[in-house]
């Protein structure tokens, strides 16, 4: 369950980017789809603590971390939200264990606990014979499940995956993908994904959030997505009406439909409710 | 002539390490915790600390010593207060030193700043997420990844506060056996004819001054080497 009301503007009168995120999802998986730029990754830092915006709340399971009304704002290391990082932020002067270890314990001496969790996180990531490979010498696809096994190793409330698959060339990216899906089923930890690629939104999406231009859409069940449409096109089509059906309320464009549905701005459609 | 069989002469290098050596220590410390909480702070309030940071770069020497006198003399602002604890900084070895952070710190600020701001924020935002504190982001993450650029622009430091002359002739004065470091010294041969002293110790200051050059080269060159072989995989 998470609930995000936030609101943030950058910058000065017309070139001013308006940041208006308001929706609350019960989904396990919930995929952020929109264009670079529409505010994804943003609305992704603020849930982790990284960015605060100016007015709103966000809530994870229950628990406020951040509301601009009383003053409450939860720092990053206290939310334990568990990041997958567009490009991975893999530490490059630890090894892949110690970069595991990290978020497991602070002392300098590891207990018996912590070994016995990145031994865990090294057998389901089947990652053990990179223990002690720095992260500069191991391939994308590696580094991702490295960063992924780091991220969940600390067991967070909810793993935010940013783009996971962008910096991957596209012979990996399914391979990977298909992966990185039977890896999460394995953890209970809700999870938001954020993407541009459809093919995320139809393989891991229990629900979407459409992103246009610093603002979100309600969540939509990607279930009925899915079955309306298999392909990705067909996909892409269906996120393309929701987008259009949340917005207007006056009979499906045409001109829409046919392609670059993203040119109908979302701020003449009305206010977000 | 040998410089092992003048001790006059040794202990001039000595002295010279010795205060440089103290002065980068203090104003790599001082650099290192003031550029670490600063490097949060944008606007107006960081621009000026900076500027202030970086004024003793631009001051004339003797404008430092000035004000190093005005502040730590017999009737300075410090100097009574210390003068109570019995610690006389002018004229002394410990002036010198004082004087040479000065003169050096701004170096020492500006290039752990630098060092600290080209490590990658996501990292630092990595480790944030996963738990940890400000300080060890900072003793895990940011120090082991910028140390070398601090320990390059430090070396830069150190060979600065070896050839410090303006400010620490003022503040500790050019006392043969006491305060007279291998700059005063040069100064010193000069102005009394002895030309052959004069070029022996400008050469050995020179050579000093050259090798910690390369050496922090070294260090810093190796630093990029590094952080290429990490970022393209």
């Amino acid at each position: 369950m998470i609930a995000i009301h936030i609101e943030h503007c950058f910058g000065e009168r017309e070139e001013a980017f308006h940041l208006k995120v308001h929706f609350a999802a019960k989904a396990r998986r919930i995929c952020f789809f929109g264009h670079s730029g529409s505010g994804k990754t943003l609305t992704m830092q603020a849930v982790a603590g990284l960015f605060t915006p100016q007015r709103g709340s966000i809530t994870v399971n229950g628990r406020t971390v951040f509301d601009s009304k009383n003053k409450h704002y939860l720092p990053a290391r206290m939310r334990r939200c568990g990041c997958l990082f567009q490009d991975y932020a893999l530490f490059p002067h630890l090894t892949v264990r110690e970069n595991i270890a990290f978020g497991l314990g602070k002392g300098v001496f590891p207990g018996r606990e912590m070994l016995r969790r990145v031994g865990e996180m090294l057998d389901i990531f089947e990652i053990r014979h990179l223990a002690e490979q720095r992260p500069g010498l191991i391939s994308g696809g590696q580094k991702q499940r490295v960063a992924l096994a780091r991220a969940l190793a600390p067991r967070p409330e909810l793993l935010l995956l940013d783009e996971p698959f962008s910096a991957l060339d596209p012979l990996m990216r399914e391979r990977v993908r298909a992966q990185c899906r039977d890896l999460l089923a394995r953890f209970e930890t809700p999870a938001i994904i954020i993407t541009h690629d459809p093919a995320d939104v139809a393989l891991f999406g229990e629900s979407v959030v459409l992103f246009e231009q610093g603002q979100a859409s309600k969540p939509i069940a990607a279930e009925a997505l899915r079955q309306s449409g298999q392909s990705k096109n067909e996909l892409l089509r269906c996120l393309a009406q929701s987008l259009c059906a949340q917005y207007s309320p006056s009979p499906a464009p045409e001109k829409t439909l046919s392609g670059n549905f993203f040119e109908k701005k979302l701020d003449e459609a009305g206010p977000l409710a | 002539m040998d410089i092992f069989s003048d001790p006059s002469l040794l202990f001039c290098v000595l002295l010279t390490f010795k205060v440089a050596g103290a002065a980068t220590c203090i104003a790599g410390l001082l650099g290192l915790c003031l550029a670490w909480r600063l490097s949060s702070l944008r606007g107006w309030t960081g621009k000026w600390i900076d500027a202030l940071c970086a004024l003793p770069l631009v001051l004339p020497p003797t404008v430092i010593g000035y004000c190093l006198i005005v502040l730590l003399g017999r009737r300075g602002l410090l100097g009574q207060w210390l003068a109570e604890y019995g610690i006389n900084l002018i004229f002394s070895w410990q002036g010198a030193v004082v004087a040479a952070t000065v003169v050096i710190f701004p170096l020492s600020y500006r290039s752990t700043r630098a060092a600290l701001e080209s490590v990658d924020h996501t990292l630092e935002d990595a480790a944030r997420t996963l738990g940890a504190s400000e300080w060890r982001v900072f003793t895990r993450i940011s120090f082991p990844l910028a140390w070398r650029g601090i320990f390059a622009g430090l070396s830069l430091a150190f060979a600065r506060g070896m050839g410090e002359f303006g400010a620490t002739l003022m503040i500790a004065g050019n006392l043969p056996g006491k305060t007279q470091t291998l700059a005063l010294a040069i100064y010193d041969a000069f102005q009394s004819g002895n030309d052959n002293r004069a070029l022996l110790l400008v050469l050995l200051t020179s050579g000093l001054c050259a090798s910690l050059l390369v050496l922090a080269e070294l260090v810093g060159g190796a630093r990029f080497i590094a952080a290429r072989g990490t970022q393209r995989n």
